[in-house]
Parts: structure tokens; sequence; C-alpha cells
């Protein structure tokens, strides 16, 4: 049983922080050693078709590919240590600048979809749990499964056909104003708002059940005013809380739609980078995803004891 | 043995969600099992007639039931064929999690101290990954993809959340006094684990394996979308969409068939760990 | 879709360092007036002079450096924004530009180039012929490490006895050496201005450039002919083709490079469509590559069977805008034969010839190895085509689709067989053949993956090399390529044929022999 009072913040934020920190570098560990492998060598890459075997192996040394793996992970290390991502092979800039200039737009479109999801989310779960019809419910649970059955990338090349080829009535994404955000925007969405409605719905449920509720209503609260100043409240932190720890699978959505809606954000650079065998940029992208998921877990873990429900719930039966 | 069956009948009708699930999942596996019979062409032949002068795929029509792709094979032959690869990809990169999850998990919960400390942080790595950058790049590596690598790849990716939901279970078992009546009679530990926790494991195992389908089949839709599952000309769902995507304006029925057979493929799995995940609630709690 | 990349030219350039430092960049603009030769603008375009024209392409550009610019879309850039000594046509032939005249001494080694008096920078700056020498001597500067290093690795010595005279000094005779004087590495470069953006001598100079992104260029104020032209080019980089298609009928882009297969199906047949389209048939030949060294390409019976599989009639239904292949010498190349009948399938044939090689039956299982290509979707549907007609006479392979970068690699080192496009730097044979099917070039010196030996052929095209343009030369040619047609170490597949897309109100658009993609001479109204 956790209580706010008994925590310690200074120990909390120590040890969460160090797991964190023992993440973030075994995913560095795990990122490194599979793309270690990659097929190709990175130096006759470089050097290019007329380049002689001396150039070649001079390349390789300086980039250190003649080390063993293990001395190589450390040298990358090192660097990573004292901020250095490295240098993309295809573009000769630093990682970590290419990285920065493509974080904006992905950022622009995963935390707004994050907005909708919660947002239309909770708004459907709490139209189907607010009066629990048997239509309501049946729609509610078809429109969630379907949702989250429902692959980004599909619902982005339907969304093409219908609004672009079809009836031309939205740019083909691409970035620049709002209008060409709506598609990549709406396919990115979906399976957001279906599952949190679900959660929503579930959440509103299980608390319009219980007897602070059944107080309220005793006290005879018109049900929106149950439904909104006590049920709401306790139902939907939870989901914010939850939202907080889902960035990984929001990412993922994002590198699909980006890749349909040419939406040139981290996740195409991810993409690319494999294309491209750019070992830096590959391992610069993964890591800096990871260091996204791990804070906000992080943030989540920590701000957790301060929205503990149950503190709400006994602040509302008073 | 009659009545037995009635009642079982008459439990999945008033079940909807689980008897949709499995009716759907019957079906793919009929249409994964019967491809070859039931599949009028060879999923790889390039028809001549299959397009136009121009180079167009033929829509459908009389002789390709759902029209012809881009290079002129039936689109309803590769479909079929396709379930067999989507279904057997899932269903291998399923048991392979659930196999991995169950070990981890187990072992972190009823050995706990560095062993749980071990493999829970491992846990938190794989979790802290978008799972298709980590499956990109492991694709990547892997130059000559089969439907078994493909189900490794996704396997190995997949184990992590199940994992942690066994350790619970494992914890919360251990607390149980017949575990303590077992190892006080002298029981080794390896026959505790075999006999008194992995089967009370069973329930929750079934509901994150359906759910580990649904996202296996997800996920290798997307990996063959992104042009990094098995290889041309396999028939899988997701690399019919990466096609799809040259040709949508043009044969939209090349991005709908595929993609609609992956909604309902998923969606069958989602179903049945939604039920099961409600009767489960449902026992314990009432 | 046409991806340039495919091809050999330029594959590199982006993997080069793109070396060079920064200075102050000069671009403001002055007077100095200059007349045109810049080639390109085959259409009648009603003067408008003025507007935005956008372009989109799937590929990236790499550089914008002239010593390091190679592939196409780059190439494109660097010479919309440059002039050279020579240039050439809208037919391909070399013009003078910038040198006004030239002599040539009787043995062939010295060039001596009168410059144009009055040429100008955009910022007005002299061009002088000095700035030529620094153009050449850093494409020859091993730091540089410029991908057309090699074309100009005959020069001995380079001098600028005046502002006005330059003069090239080579090795030896080289028949060729003011083909590649007309090449976009040859454009002069301003003393003190940066070296990631050409110096400004042409048309139009380089506003911005985000590599991955776009780029943007605007046009030369003092450039006289350009005066008609649109006033700011902007080039999309890296999209999609979908979207390239879904852009330009939403009307974001004016311009398509190439036309995506799906809408060349649906508009080829279309006359009212296809007036908003240009398409002409380039120097590149589509092939199908076998490392002769390996099995079971090594018997010349196996990969003749292979070749008298293919349908080339079927292939050019996959592959869009092109023509079936009866040779090896694309159709514009002086030498060329482009009447030769195109070699019809002839499934049994080709199964009496894999008899004959010992396998009555047809190869084992994927016994036929690995065939690579360059990943993308026109790329695929035309191997998936090759993979089944060889299927269909007993040869059984595997396809490997990779990006470019490792395709580049691997198919040099690692394949069975590929396919492969290729095209001359300029309509030339001996610069088409020599690189890739002389024995000198079999890597790791060269590009000759098909690992191609025949004394017969080597003697011919080393011959050929030095004897000057006309019959002798090209007679020598055909016979190197009838040689080559019988041993069979590539099979010809298809003859490219570029189409541009564009919208209604844009003109002067045309494919260039040369350059390919040609940004010059483009007006827009409305």
């Amino acid at each position: 049983m956790k209580s706010p009072a008994g925590v310690n913040w200074g120990t909390l934020l120590f040890r969460r922080g160090a797991t964190a920190l023992v993440t973030l570098w075994g995913v560095t560990v795990v990122t490194f050693f599979i793309v270690y492998r990659l097929p190709g060598d990175p130096a006759a890459l470089l050097a290019g078709p007329r380049a002689d075997p001396a150039t070649i192996s001079q390349i390789r040394e300086s980039l250190g590919l003649n080390q063993p793996p293990l001395q190589q992970y450390g040298g990358y290390i090192t660097r990573l240590v004292r901020g250095d991502l490295g240098v993309s092979y295809v573009r000769r800039e630093p990682v970590s600048r290419l990285i920065a200039q493509r974080l904006p737009a992905t950022l622009a479109l995963g935390l707004t979809a994050w907005a909708i999801w919660l947002v239309l989310g909770s708004a459907i779960g709490v139209w189907a749990a607010a009066r629990p019809t048997p239509l309501r419910e049946g729609a509610m649970l078809a429109f969630s499964v379907i949702g989250v059955s429902t692959p980004t990338f599909w619902v982005g090349i339907l969304l093409l056909y219908v609004f672009v080829s079809r009836l031309g009535w939205l740019p083909a994404g691409g970035g620049g104003s709002f209008k060409h955000m709506i598609l990549p925007l709406a396919a990115l969405s979906l399976t957001g708002v279906a599952y949190y409605s679900r959660l929503a719905h579930a959440s509103l449920r299980g608390t319009l059940g219980q007897d602070f509720i059944r107080t309220a209503r005793a006290k005879g609260l018109p049900e929106s005013q149950v439904i909104l100043r006590h049920g709401l409240r306790n139902a939907l932190l939870p989901l914010v809380t939850l939202a907080g720890t889902d960035l990984a699978s929001l990412l993922s959505g994002v590198v699909f739609t980006e890749t349909v809606f040419d939406w040139k954000g981290m996740g195409l650079l991810a993409v690319e980078s494999v294309s491209n065998l750019d070992i830096p940029m590959i391992l610069g992208v993964v890591l800096i995803s990871a260091v996204l998921v791990v804070a906000s877990n992080l943030v989540v873990d920590l701000v957790y004891p301060l929205l503990d429900p149950r503190i709400e719930v006994a602040d509302s039966a008073v | 043995m009659l009545t037995r069956f009635r009642d079982a009948a008459h439990c999945v009708t008033r079940r909807p969600a689980l008897l949709a699930g499995l009716l759907l999942a019957l079906l793919l596996v009929i249409a994964a099992i019967g491809a070859p019979w039931l599949a009028p062409y060879p999923p790889e032949k390039q028809h001549r007639d299959g397009l136009t002068a121009v180079g167009a795929p033929v829509p459908p029509g009389m002789h390709f039931r759902l029209g012809a792709d881009s290079r002129g094979r039936d689109v309803f032959s590769r479909l079929l064929h396709g379930a067999r690869l989507s279904l057997g990809i899932g269903l291998g990169a399923t048991a392979i999690a659930i196999g991995l999850g169950l070990t981890v998990g187990v072992c972190a919960g009823y050995f706990g101290g560095w062993t749980e400390t071990l493999l829970m942080r491992s846990t938190d790595v794989v979790l802290a990954f978008p799972s298709i950058l980590l499956a990109v790049a492991m694709a990547a590596v892997t130059p000559r993809r089969s439907a078994f690598g493909m189900a490794l790849i996704i396997g190995l990716l997949g184990w992590a959340a199940p994992a942690r939901v066994f350790r619970g279970e494992t914890l919360s078992l251990r607390e149980r006094s017949y575990l303590e009546a077992a190892l006080s009679m002298g029981a080794g530990k390896l026959r505790i684990l075999l006999r008194h926790v992995v089967p009370h494991l069973g329930p929750s195992a079934l509901v994150m394996a359906s759910l580990g389908a649904a996202s296996a089949i997800l996920l290798d839709a997307g990996l063959s979308f992104l042009g990094i599952g098995v290889p041309a000309p396999a028939p899988t769902w997701g690399s019919m969409l990466e096609e799809a995507r040259t040709w949508y304006s043009l044969a939209p029925w090349l991005a709908f068939w595929p993609g609609l057979l992956v909604v309902l493929t998923v969606a069958a799995f989602n179903l049945v760990a939604y039920d099961l995940q409600r009767t489960l609630r449902g026992e314990r709690t009432g | 879709m046409k991806r340039r990349t495919l091809l050999e030219r330029g594959a590199w350039s982006s993997l080069l360092l793109v070396a060079g430092c920064g200075g102050d960049s000069s671009q403001s603009s002055g007077p100095g007036g200059s007349d045109s030769a810049t080639p390109g603008a085959s259409g009648a375009a009603r003067p408008t002079g003025g507007g935005t024209l956008t372009v989109a392409t799937a590929d990236d550009i790499k550089s914008l450096d002239t010593a390091v610019a190679y592939d196409t879309w780059s190439t494109s850039v660097v010479h919309a924004c440059t002039r050279r000594l020579v240039d050439y046509s809208p037919a391909g032939d070399l013009i003078p530009d910038l040198a006004e005249k030239w002599d040539v001494s009787a043995d062939g080694v010295e060039y001596r180039f009168h410059l144009k008096s009055g040429q100008t920078y955009a910022d007005g700056a002299q061009i002088t012929a000095a700035h030529f020498k620094a153009a050449l001597d850093r494409v020859r500067d091993p730091k540089v490490a410029s991908p057309g290093a090699s074309f100009y690795s005959g020069i001995k010595s380079i001098t600028a006895p005046s502002a006005a005279e330059l003069v090239v000094t080579l090795k030896a005779a080289e028949p060729t050496f003011l083909n590649v004087v007309g090449l976009t590495f040859a454009a002069p470069v301003k003393p003190g201005g940066k070296t990631e953006w050409p110096s400004p001598s042409g048309p139009y100079q380089v506003e911005s450039y985000e590599q991955g992104d776009k780029v943007v260029l605007t046009r030369n104020p003092s450039h006289e002919a350009a005066r008609q032209w649109v006033e700011r080019i902007v080039v999309q980089l890296k999209v999609e083709e979908a979207l390239q298609l879904t852009r330009f009928k939403g009307g974001e882009v004016d311009l398509l490079g190439s036309i995506p297969a799906a809408e060349w199906a649906r508009i080829s047949a279309d006359r009212n469509a296809l007036k908003n389209v240009i398409q002409d048939a380039v120097n590149q030949t589509w092939y199908l590559g076998f490392n002769t060294e390996k099995k079971p390409w090594k018997d010349a019976r196996v990969r003749r069977a292979a070749g008298l599989a293919i349908d080339r009639a079927r292939l050019k239904q996959f592959a869009g805008p092109s023509e079936p292949a009866s040779g090896v010498l694309p159709p514009h190349v002086p030498g060329a034969s482009p009447d030769r009948a195109v070699p019809q399938p002839d499934p049994e044939g080709a199964k009496k010839l894999l008899a004959e090689a010992g396998f009555p039956t047809g190869l084992p299982k994927a016994s036929g190895g690995t065939l690579w290509l360059a990943d993308n979707e026109r790329y695929r549907r035309i191997a998936e085509a090759i993979q089944s007609d060889l299927a269909g006479v007993g040869i059984p392979i595997e396809l490997r689709a990779v990006t470019f970068r490792e395709y580049l690699e691997g198919y040099r080192n690692q394949a069975d067989c590929w396919f492969g496009g290729w095209y001359p730097d300029y309509p030339d044979a001996g610069n088409f053949l020599e690189p890739v099917l002389h024995s000198r070039a079999i890597p790791p010196k060269g590009s000759n993956a098909a690992r191609y030996r025949s004394q017969t052929v080597d003697s011919l095209l080393d011959t050929a090399h030095k004897t000057p343009a006309g019959d002798d030369r090209n007679k020598m040619y055909l016979q190197a390529e009838m040689s080559i047609l019988n041993d069979a170490p590539w099979i010809p597949l298809l003859y490219e044929v570029e189409a541009r897309y564009f919208r209604e109100g844009v003109s002067g658009v045309s494919v260039h022999p040369v350059w390919r993609q040609i940004l010059t001479g483009i007006s827009k109204s409305g």
C-alpha cells in the first residue's frame, strides 16, 4: 500500500533515476550489437567505387572499424557520455543536429495525436459508460476492437485514396500548414482513440459503481452532475498517467504515419537510416526514442503518488 | 456428453465477443490450411492477361475474382496463401514470446533477488524501445528472411509484457500457503515451479497469447509494409499493401482486401482476448 | 518510377566527403550581360518570365559541390547554376559556350581555349581562365575525392596565360577530351567563394539547400535568356512516388521528373493526358548481368538460355516508359544499331541450351543464385517479371531488393546476377563500355561486376579509344558489341525512355540526352 506521506522523495528520485539510466544503457548495448551486424562494409560504402583498397582501409581505420566489437562499443559509450552522438555516414553532419531538425515535426504530430487519443477516447468512453445501453456498449466494443486491430498504414492509404485521390479535399501530408496535418493525425489517432475509449469506458464504469458515487446519487444530484463532477475526475486521472507510459506505441505509430504521408520527422529518419546502413544515425534515433520513452515513464512514476485516485476518493467522500 | 456440448454451446452463444472471435479465427485457419485447394491459381503465377496492354492491373471480374495485382497475379489466390504466412508467423511469434515471457516472468517472480532484478531490468530495456524500430533494425541485419526468421524476430520483441504479468502472478502465488507446504514437504524447486506455479498461469497465458498474436500479426504486416518482411514473391498481406501504395488510385482493390484481412485477423484475436479478460476478472472479483 | 540512382553514374557522390571550406557567399545580384547558350529549352515558351516552378523527385541531392555532384539531380541543379567552356546542345552535340573557340595542336595533346569577353557571375564578378584552372585542379585533387577525377586524369598541366586564355596539355591524345570539358565538374569556380554550392555562372543560383528536403533556386537576373523562364525553382527531394502524384494532381507540384507506373498505365493510352507529357529515349540500357565466375552463370549456355527465356514485350508492360532492347549500346550513342531486331522469347530453345549445359530438367532449386536489385517499386516489378520468366524455363532465382547503397557494393561483390541500368556520361560508346566490360575494370579496380574477360573485346575497345570519331571507330564498337551479345555477360533488356509530366501552363520542359533532368528553359503561365 503506497501512501504519499510514506514516500521519501529523495530516495524515490534516486532509485527511479538510476533504474532509468540502467535501462538506457541496456538500450545502447542491444542496439549497438544488433547494428554492428548490419551487412555491408561502411568504409567501402563511404569510399565509393573508385576508391582503392588503401583508401578504404584508411577510412576503416579512422572510423575505428578495425577494432574488436567490445572496444568499438567502449568508444561509442565514451563519446555518448560526453554528449556526442557521432556523425551521420550519409549526411556527414552531427547526428544530434539532424535529429534536432526532425524532432519538432515528430513532436508536433505525436503530441497532437496523443492529445486526441485522450480527449476523443475519453469522450467516446464516457458516452458509452454514462448510459450503458446494449446498443452503445456494443458500438463501443466494436469500435474499440476494430480500431486497435487496424494497421495505421492501412488507414493512411485509405484516407489518401478517399480524401486525396477521389475527393481531392486535402493535401497528401508532407508538412507545412495545418491542412497537411489533418490526414496524418487522423491515421495516427484511430488506434489510440479506440484503445483509450475502452480504457475510459472501463475506468468510468468502475468508478460509477463505487460508494462515493452512490452517496452522491443518494444526495439527489442529477446524473450528469454525478458523472461530470465525481465520476470523470476519478476515472480519467489514471488514464492520463497510463497514457504517459504509452509513448513507445505512440512512436511506433509515428513511424508508419510518417512513412505513409512522407512527414519529415524522426520516424522517417529512422527508416531511412536503416535503409542507408547509416549506423550512427540508427543508434542515435533509437537512443533518443528510448530516452523519450524512459523519461515519460519516469515522470509518470514520480507524479503517480500525487495523482493516486484513492486520495481523490477520500476527498470526494467527505 | 451431449449435455456437456450443449452447455459449452450455450456458454459460447452468451458470449458474442468470443463467438465472433472464434468464428473469424476458424474461417481464417480454414483459408490458410485450404489455400492450395481453395485458391484458383498458384499465388506466384504472373498471368499475361493479368495486366492490360499498358501494364495496369486487371480489375475484379470473371477471371480474377478480386482482381489482379501489379504483376498480373491473382489477388484472391495471394490473399489465401497470405493467410498461411500471416497466421503462421503470428502464432509462431506468439509461441516464442509466451514461452520466453513465461520463463523469464516465473523465474523472476519465484527466485527473486538478483535474478529478479536482472531479468526485470532487461524487460524494462525491451519495453523502452518503440518495438517497430528494434524490429526494423533486427530485420535489416537478417538478409534471408524466412517465415521462421520473422516469427523469431517478432517473438523476441514480444516477451517483455507477458513476462511482467507472469512475474506478478508468480509473486502472488508464492504468498499462498500450499507452496510453502509443498516446500516444507521437501519438493524440489523446479518441481514446484512446474507442478504448482506454471499450471496456475494458464488462464492469463491464454489472454497474453491472444493479445500477443494480435500484435504479432500487426507487427509482421507492418514490417512487410516497410519492405523488410518475407521477400518477394511471397504473398504476405503487408507486402501486398506496400505494392498497393503506388497503385491505390488506379487499382483500389489492391489496397482494400489485404488490409481488411489484417484487420479481421487481428480483431479475431483481440475479441478472444477481450472476452477472456472479462471472464477472468469476473471470476476473481466475484 | 524511375529512380536515376540505379544508374552507376553519380551513385557515389552521396558517399564522398563533402570537402571544401566555408567562405563568404557572394550572392548579391549585379549587372553583367551575357548571351545564352544554355541548352535544353526546347519548348517554344511564351515569355512570361516569373513564378515558381515546383518539382518533386524520389531522389535526394547529395551534394551541390561542382567537384562532387554526380548523380542525376545533383548534376541537374549544378547544370542550371553554371556554364562551362563548351556545352551540349539539346541534341547532345558539343557546342561552344564560355569558350568562343579553341585550337587543338596537331598531335591532339594541347587544347587552347579562348574565352568570350565580358562573362560574369551573378554578382557581376568576371569569369576568367584562372577559375577554370581552379575548377579542374580541385576535381583532380585527391583530397577532394571527386567522383569525376578519372575523367581528367589524362591532364598533364593547365595554365592560364591570360584572363581570356586557358591551355590544357594532355599526357596523350584523347579524342573525347572536349566531352569532359562540357561536364559540370569543369564549371568555373570563383576564388574565395564557398565550394558547397556552385559559383553562380549560369542562369540560376542556389538560394537554399536542405539535404533530404529541398533545394531552392532563383534566377540570375543578369542572364539574358533566363528572363523568359520561371523566377524560382523548388525541387522537393525524397518524395515518395504515390505522394508525388497526389501533390501533382493537387497542384502543389508543377513537374514530375518521372511518371509513376500506376499513372503511366492510366494515361499512356489517353491522348489528351499525353499533351502534358514529354517523353524521349535516353542513352540508358537496362540489363540482366551475371557474375561469369560463379556457378551456374559460369557457363555461357546457361546465360544464353536466360536470355532466350526473357520476354521483352512483357517486360516493357511491367517497366512503363521504355523500349525493348536489341543491343548493349543504347540507341543514341554513336556506333549503336537501334534498328537491329529485338530478340523474341524462345523457351524451348532455352530449355535445349540448358539440357546441353547438363540440366535437362532445369536447374536444381535455388541454384540460380540471388538476383540483386535496388529497391523501388518499378525495379521490383521488372525483377519479378524476370524471375517469373526464368522460372518458366527451369532457372530458379531468388530476389534481393536492397537499398541503393547496399546494391552498389552488393552487386559488384556478392551477387550471382543483378538487374542493372547503365548510361554513359556523354554520348560515346567507349565511355559506355570500358568501365563495365573491359577486363581492366574487373573489381576491385572497376565496375566490371560480370568479371567479363574477352581479349577480342579488350583490344577492340583499346583501339577504338584512340581512334577519332567516325565510321572506323563505330565499326569497332559494333564488333565489340556483337562479341558481348554472343558471350552474354549481360542480357540487354530495355532501353530507357524518360517521361516528364507537367501541369497545364508549364512549357519548355525537355529531356536532355546528357543532363537528362534539365531545369533550364522552363516557363510557367498563370
